[in-house]
C-alpha cells in the first residue's frame, strides 16, 4: 500500500497550474487528497506528476453574483458545510456535508475533487444534477462551462480532458424547497442509495416545479426531466408522494452488487424519496418563507 | 513506612500503558529501524486454485534499490513445510501450486516498501487455472482435491457423543431441525502483523522483533525450522497494537523474515500493511450446521445432534483448534443429557482459518442459543422461559456436560439471568413493542446465556528481580497486545510485596527476560501470569529474607516479612523496606541482583458466565438495525481491575456486534475475496455501538488459588447468536426466520423480502 513514486508541482496560480497540466505527461491535481491518495497507495492510480493546487488562493472563494453563488474549486466540504451565503442560498448543501465521510475527511476534501473524482456514491454530484450546477472548465487553450448532466459520463468519468482543470462551480440559488436522504450502512459510509429532491407548490398547493437526482444506483447520477414533468400540477398531498415514490421504482434500473441487490436499491430509493418529499411537505406546512435548512434529528 | 492502605488489587486503577500510547511513544515493530535494513514485500497468488507455470523477475531485479528477489526455486530451503501447520502445511512460499489468493509466492527485499513494492508490480508469473474450491459441504465430498498427495480434503472428522447419543432423540417428544450458518470474518487488529530480524553471524545470534501473542512459541517454531539452538533465538514482542487471537500462529513471514535475515546476514523487516491483512492473515467462524434438538413434553432438553462443516481454507492450523473447540461450546450453560456431535474440518481455497478471539465459542453459543430460540417458536413455548428451565442450576455443580474436560463449577446462572431479565424489564418491553408495532416501527429483544471457558491447560510464569532504589522488576512471558496487563500485573505484584504501585516495572514478551512462556490468547493471562505472580512473590520474599538476614544480624529464619518491611520476629520496631535491600545490595556490588522466577501450572479451566440482552429497533424499510440498549450481566471470577474486565468484555461485545451486523470476507466463485479494504469490511464504529452497561455478579473461580476467571472472550461469545434473535423477535408476528449470521442489512431485505414484508 504504497504508491509508486511521482514527481511533484505546486503551483502559485491557474495559470501556472494549467502550463503544467499543459505540459507534463500523465500529471493529475490533488486537492484535498482524499480519494485520490487512497487510490494511489493502492496502486490503482499512478499519475507521473501531481500538480498540488492547494497554493492557488483565487480557487478559494465563494462569491454572490445576481442569481448565482460562484464557489471555487479548492473550497473544503466543511467550508461547503457552514459557510453563511450557501446556507442561506443553497441549504441543501449544508444537508449533504453532514452525511459526508466524517470531519477529517470533510476538512480536507473539496468541491472540486469530490466532482472530478465522479463517484457515483458520492453526495455533491448528485446535487449538482439536481440543482443544474455548471462547472468551470479550463486549460491554457480555453474556459469553458460544463453543465451538470454533461459533465459525468461514467464511474469515475468526467468530460474533463486531461489539460482542464475545474476552477469554479456556478450554482443558481435554490428556488425551491429540497431535502436529501441516504441509507448508508454505517454513519459516514458510502451510501448505498442516495436521493435528492426539490419541491415547491403554487398558493394553492398545487406542484409547481419538483425534480429528483438519485446517486449510488448506476455509474452517474440518475435524473429524469419527462419523468419529473408528470407531477406539475398534480395536488401536493401524501398520496401524490406515494405514488411518485411507487412510480420512480418503475423508471430506475439498480447496480446489482454484493453489498445490496437491484431490488434492495431500488426499494431503498424508493423509501427515500418519499422521505424527503414528506420531509419537504412537512417544512412547507410550517413555511417561515425562508428556505434555511431544518435541522435533522 | 508500613504500607497499611486498601490493596491495589480489585479497584478500577487507570492504565498505567495509557500516556505513554496516547502520545505515540510506544515501540511498535514498524518503529524498529536496523541499520542497513532490508524491507521486504511479497508478491502473492492472484489466485485461489492454480499451478504456477512460470515465474518471471528480470525486470524487478534491475530496480536501483532492490537487493534480492527469492523464490522458493532459487532458496529450496523455503520449500520446506510451514511448522505448526499439521497436518496439511503449506510451503514457506509456493513454488509448484497455489491454493489460495494471498498465497506468498516471491519475496522482494529492497532498500524501502516502496522500491519493494515497485519491484513486486513488476513480477510475471504464468498461472494455470484450476477449478476453486469454496464451499466445505462440497469439498467434504473429495470430488476435487486442493492436495492430491493429501488425499481427501477432509483434514479431520471427528465425532463426541455423552449419554445415549443420536438415539435418545428418539425418546424426545418434540424434535427441531434447522441449518445453521455463519459467515467468514477477519479479525483486523489495528497494528498489522509485523516483523524485524537481525542476524550476528559472529555470535550466530537472532534477534527477532515480532507482533506475537506468543515470543516464546515462536522462538521455538523459528529454532526448530532453521535447525537453530533456542538460546540463540531471542524472540521480543515490542508493543503490540491488537491480536485477537491472528498474531499467534505459525505465518509464511515469520519463516521468510528470520530465514533471509540469517541466510543473507542483513537486517530484514517485514511491516504488513492493511491489504495483507486481508489477503495473508488467518480468518475464522466460516461452518455449516446441521442440528436436530429434542425436548420433553414439558420443554426439557433430551438429546442434540450436530453435524457440522467448518471452511479452513486451504491448510490446517489452529483452524482445527477452532472446530474442536465448537464442539465443547455447544452445550453452553444448559443440561443437554444425550449429545452427539460430529465435526468436519475441511480445506477450501481460502486464506486459512486460525482461532479468533472466542475461538469456537462464540460458534458453538450461536448453535444452542439458535435452537432454542428455533424450538420455542415452533413449539409455542416462551423463548426467555425455555432458556430459563434448561439452565444449569447451582445444585448440579460440579455439571459434566458430557464433553471431555468440560464440568461447569460455579456461579448461579438462573439467578444472572433472572437479573437480567429484571434489568431490562421484559413486560414493559413487550408493551413497547406491541404499541411500536402498531406505528409500523419494529422493536426486537435477544437474549442469550454463556459459559467462557478459559485456560485449563499450561502453565505462565513471572520472575521477580530487585533493583536499585528498590524498584521492582517484573517480567513475563506472557505478551501484552492491548488488553492492560501491565496495570492488572502491577496491582498484584505491589500487593504481593506491599509496595506502591509505581515501585513496579512490568516488562513482557521477551524470551531473553525469562525461560519460559506459553503467551497471551484464550482469556488465559490473569489466570495463570495473575496466580504465578502470588507463587512468585512468595519465592521472592523467601530469597530476599537472607539479605535482610544479613543487615539485621540474624538467623535467616527469624526474620519475617509483612507490610513491605523485613524484621526480626516479635522486634518489628527494627526494620529494613525493600529500599534498604536494595541499597545494601548495591553496596555490597554483587555482579548480579537478586532474582526470582517461578511458574504456575493448571489443567482446570475456569468457567465465566454472562448474560447479555438486547433491544433492538429495525427500520422496515431500510433494514437497518439500530442498537436501542446493551446490557450484560457478567460473572468474572475475581476481578483485578474492573475498568480492564469491563474493558474487555465491552470490547469483546463489540466487536462480535460487528460480525453480527456488518462483517463478512466474502468469495467470488473463483474464490477470489471480495471485500479486501474496509470500503467493504465495515467493522462497527462508535456511532453505531450503543453505550453497553455491564453489571458484575462475579463468583471466584474454585479452580485457582486467587479465583480468576476469563473475560477477554466474554463479549464476543453471544453477539451472532443475540443479534439474530433480536431481528427475529422484530418480526415475531410474520414468522422471520434467520440461519445466517451476519444479518447485514442486504440479508435481512432478502429474508423480509421472502416473508413478503417489505413490498
Ligand atoms: C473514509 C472516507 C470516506 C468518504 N466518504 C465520502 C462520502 O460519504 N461521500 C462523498 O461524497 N465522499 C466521501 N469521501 C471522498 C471525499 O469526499 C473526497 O473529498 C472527494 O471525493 C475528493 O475530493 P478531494 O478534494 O479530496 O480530491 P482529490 O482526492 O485531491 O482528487 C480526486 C480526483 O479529482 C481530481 N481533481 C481534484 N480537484 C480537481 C480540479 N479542481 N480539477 C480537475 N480535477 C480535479 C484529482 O486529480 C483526482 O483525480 C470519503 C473519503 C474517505 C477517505
Amino acid at each position: 500500500m504504497k504508491p509508486p513514486s511521482f514527481d511533484y508541482r505546486r503551483p502559485t496560480s491557474v495559470p501556472e497550474a494549467l502550463a503544467y497540466l499543459e505540459d507534463l505527461e500523465d500529471a493529475k491535481i490533488l486537492a484535498g487528497g482524499q480519494s485520490l491518495i487512497p487510490m494511489m497507495n493502492m496502486r490503482l492510480a499512478r499519475p507521473h506528476t501531481l500538480i498540488d493546487i492547494n497554493g492557488i488562493a483565487e480557487l478559494k472563494a465563494i462569491r454572490e453574483e445576481n442569481d448565482h453563488i460562484i464557489v471555487g474549486a479548492l473550497v473544503r466540504h466543511y467550508q461547503l458545510q457552514f459557510n453563511r451565503v450557501l446556507q442561506r442560498q443553497v441549504p441543501m448543501i449544508g444537508q449533504a456535508e453532514r452525511l459526508i465521510g466524517h470531519e477529517a475527511i470533510r476538512t480536507r476534501g473539496t468541491i472540486g475533487g469530490s466532482l472530478s473524482h465522479a463517484d457515483p456514491q458520492a453526495e455533491l454530484p448528485v446535487l449538482a444534477t439536481l440543482l443544474d450546477w455548471d462547472m468551470v472548465v479550463q486549460s491554457r487553450q480555453e474556459t469553458r462551462s460544463i453543465s451538470a448532466r454533461e459533465f459525468f459520463l461514467s464511474y469515475f468519468v468526467t468530460a474533463l480532458a486531461p489539460n482542464e482543470l475545474v476552477t469554479a462551480i456556478v450554482m443558481p440559488r435554490q428556488k425551491a424547497r429540497g431535502h436529501i436522504a441516504e441509507y448508508a450502512i454505517r454513519s459516514g459510509d458510502f451510501a448505498l442509495a442516495i436521493a435528492a429532491v426539490t419541491l415547491s407548490t403554487t398558493p394553492t398547493g398545487l406542484v409547481e416545479s419538483f425534480s429528483v437526482a438519485l446517486g449510488g444506483i448506476g455509474d452517474v447520477p440518475w435524473r429524469n426531466p419527462e419523468w419529473e414533468c408528470q407531477w406539475i400540477n398534480e395536488a401536493s398531498t401524501n398520496d401524490l408522494f406515494r405514488d411518485i415514490a411507487e412510480s420512480i421504482t418503475h423508471e430506475i434500473e439498480p447496480t446489482d452488487d454484493f453489498n445490496a441487490s437491484a431490488d434492495y436499491r431500488r426499494k431503498l430509493v424508493s423509501h427515500l424519496v418519499l422521505e424527503a418529499l414528506k420531509e419537504i411537505g412537512l417544512a412547507q406546512s410550517t413555511d417561515d418563507g425562508t428556505l434555511t435548512q431544518r435541522r435533522l434529528p | 513506612m508500613p504500607n497499611t492502605s486498601t490493596p491495589f488489587t480489585g479497584r478500577p486503577i487507570p492504565r498505567m500503558e495509557d500516556p505513554h500510547l496516547i502520545q505515540g511513544q510506544g515501540t511498535y515493530v514498524s518503529d524498529i529501524h536496523f541499520d542497513h535494513q532490508w524491507v521486504m514485500a511479497l508478491v502473492r497468488s492472484s489466485h485461489a486454485h492454480a499451478l504456477i507455470k512460470d515465474i518471471r523477475c528480470g525486470t524487478a531485479a534491475k530496480i536501483p534499490g532492490v537487493h534480492a528477489i527469492v523464490t522458493a526455486s532459487e532458496y529450496p530451503d523455503l520449500k520446506r513445510r510451514l511448522p505448526g501447520m499439521e497436518p496439511m502445511a503449506p510451503p514457506i512460499l509456493a513454488y509448484d501450486r497455489v491454493h489460495y489468493v494471498g498465497q506468498p509466492i516471491v519475496a522482494i527485499l529492497a532498500d524501502s516498501r516502496y522500491i519493494a513494492e515497485d519491484a513486486a508490480d513488476l513480477v510475471e508469473i504464468d498461472y494455470e487455472p484450476l477449478p476453486a474450491i469454496t464451499n466445505a459441504e462440497i469439498a467434504a465430498r473429495d470430488e476435487n482435491l486442493l492436495h492430491p498427495e493429501f488425499g481427501t480434503n477432509v483434514l479431520e472428522h471427528f465425532e463426541k457423543q455423552s449419554g445415549d447419543g443420536v438415539q435418545a432423540l428418539r425418546t424426545a417428544h418434540h424434535v427441531v431441525n434447522a441449518t445453521l450458518r455463519m459467515g467468514r470474518v477477519s479479525a483486523q487488529p489495528m497494528e498489522p502483523r509485523a516483523l524485524a530480524a537481525q542476524y550476528d553471524p559472529s555470535s550466530g545470534e537472532l534477534l527477532v522483533y515480532h507482533a506475537t501473542q506468543s515470543v516464546h512459541r515462536a522462538q521455538e517454531r523459528i529454532a526448530n525450522l532453521w535447525g537453530m539452538d533456542p538460546e540463540k533465538v531471542r524472540v521480543v514482542a515490542p508493543e503490540v497494537g491488537g491480536g485477537f487471537g491472528v498474531k499467534n500462529g505459525s505465518y509464511p513471514e515469520e519463516a521468510l523474515v528470520t530465514y533471509l535475515a540469517k541466510t543473507l546476514a542483513q537486517p530484514v523487516k517485514w511491516s504488513g500493511d492493511r491489504f495483507e491483512e486481508f489477503f495473508g492473515t488467518y480468518q475464522e467462524r466460516e461452518q455449516v450446521h446441521h442440528v436436530t434438538l429434542g425436548f420433553s413434553q414439558e420443554g426439557m432438553i433430551v438429546a442434540l445432534h450436530d453435524t457440522y462443516y467448518q471452511d479452513n481454507g486451504a491448510f490446517a492450523g489452529g483452524g482445527m483448534l477452532v472446530s474442536q473447540n465448537t464442539a465443547r461450546n455447544i452445550p453452553g450453560p444448559y443440561r443437554i443429557p444425550n449429545l452427539y456431535i460430529e465435526g468436519y474440518t475441511v480445506m477450501t481455497n481460502k486464506v486459512p482459518q486460525a482461532p479468533y478471539r472466542g475461538a469456537g465459542r462464540p460458534q458453538g453459543h450461536y448453535i444452542i442459543e439458535r435452537m432454542l430460540d428455533r424450538a420455542a417458536d415452533q413449539l409455542g413455548w416462551d423463548r426467555l422461559e425455555l432458556k430459563m428451565k434448561n439452565l444449569v442450576a447451582p445444585k448440579d455443580f460440579p455439571y459434566a456436560t458430557g464433553i471431555e474436560g468440560v464440568t461447569l463449577d460455579s456461579g448461579n446462572y438462573p439467578r444472572v439471568f433472572q437479573d437480567l431479565l429484571e434489568e431490562l424489564d421484559i413486560d414493559a418491553f413487550r408493551m413497547r413493542q406491541s404499541e411500536a408495532r402498531q406505528q409500523g416501527i419494529r422493536l426486537g429483544l435477544g437474549v442469550s446465556n454463556s459459559v467462557e471457558i478459559s485456560a485449563g491447560f499450561g502453565f505462565e510464569g513471572v520472575r521477580f528481580q530487585l533493583n536499585p532504589s528498590g524498584q521492582i522488576l517484573l517480567t513475563t512471558g506472557a505478551t501484552n497486545q492491548g488488553q492492560g496487563h501491565r496495570t492488572a500485573l502491577a496491582q498484584l505484584a505491589a500487593d504481593a510485596l506491599s509496595i506502591p504501585m509505581e515501585q513496579v516495572t512490568v516488562i513482557e514478551g521477551d524470551t531473553g527476560r525469562i525461560a519460559r512462556s506459553i503467551g497471551t490468547f484464550g482469556s488465559r493471562t490473569i489466570i495463570m501470569a495473575g496466580n504465578a505472580v502470588r507463587v512468585a512473590a512468595q519465592g521472592f520474599i523467601d530469597k530476599t529474607r537472607a539479605i535482610a538476614a544479613d543487615l539485621l544480624e540474624a538467623h535467616v529464619d527469624d526474620v519475617v516479612f509483612d507490610n513491605g518491611q523485613f524484621f526480626v520476629k516479635g522486634v518489628p520496631s527494627v526494620s529494613h523496606d525493600w529500599k534498604a535491600l536494595a541499597d545494601a545490595w548495591q553496596s555490597q556490588s554483587h555482579p548480579e541482583w537478586p532474582t526470582h522466577e517461578d511458574y504456575f501450572s493448571s489443567s482446570s479451566a475456569t468457567y465465566g458466565f454472562g448474560s447479555h440482552g438486547v433491544i433492538i429497533a429495525v427500520n422496515p424499510s431500510t433494514a437497518a438495525v439500530r442498537i436501542e440498549r446493551y446490557v450484560i450481566l457478567h460473572d468474572s471470577g475475581r476481578v483485578v481491575n474492573p475498568l480492564l474486565a469491563n474493558g474487555q468484555v465491552i470490547g469483546g461485545a463489540v466487536q462480535g456486534l460487528g460480525s453480527a451486523l456488518y462483517e463478512e470476507m466474502l468469495f467470488g466463485p473463483d474464490g477470489e475475496p471480495l471485500t479486501t479494504s474496509f470500503l467493504d469490511y465495515r467493522l462497527p464504529g462508535a456511532n453505531e455501538m450503543p453505550d453497553i452497561e455491564v453489571y458484575h455478579r462475579d463468583y471466584p473461580a474454585p479452580s485457582n488459588p486467587e479465583g480468576y476467571k476469563g473475560v477477554g472472550e466474554a463479549g464476543i461469545i453471544p453477539s451472532q447468536a443475540i443479534m439474530l434473535s433480536a431481528v427475529e423477535d422484530a418480526f415475531r408476528d410474520v414468522g422471520l426466520r434467520l440461519d445466517y449470521a451476519p444479518i447485514t442489512p442486504g440479508r435481512l431485505f432478502k429474508s423480509l423480502q421472502e416473508r413478503g414484508e417489505n413490498a
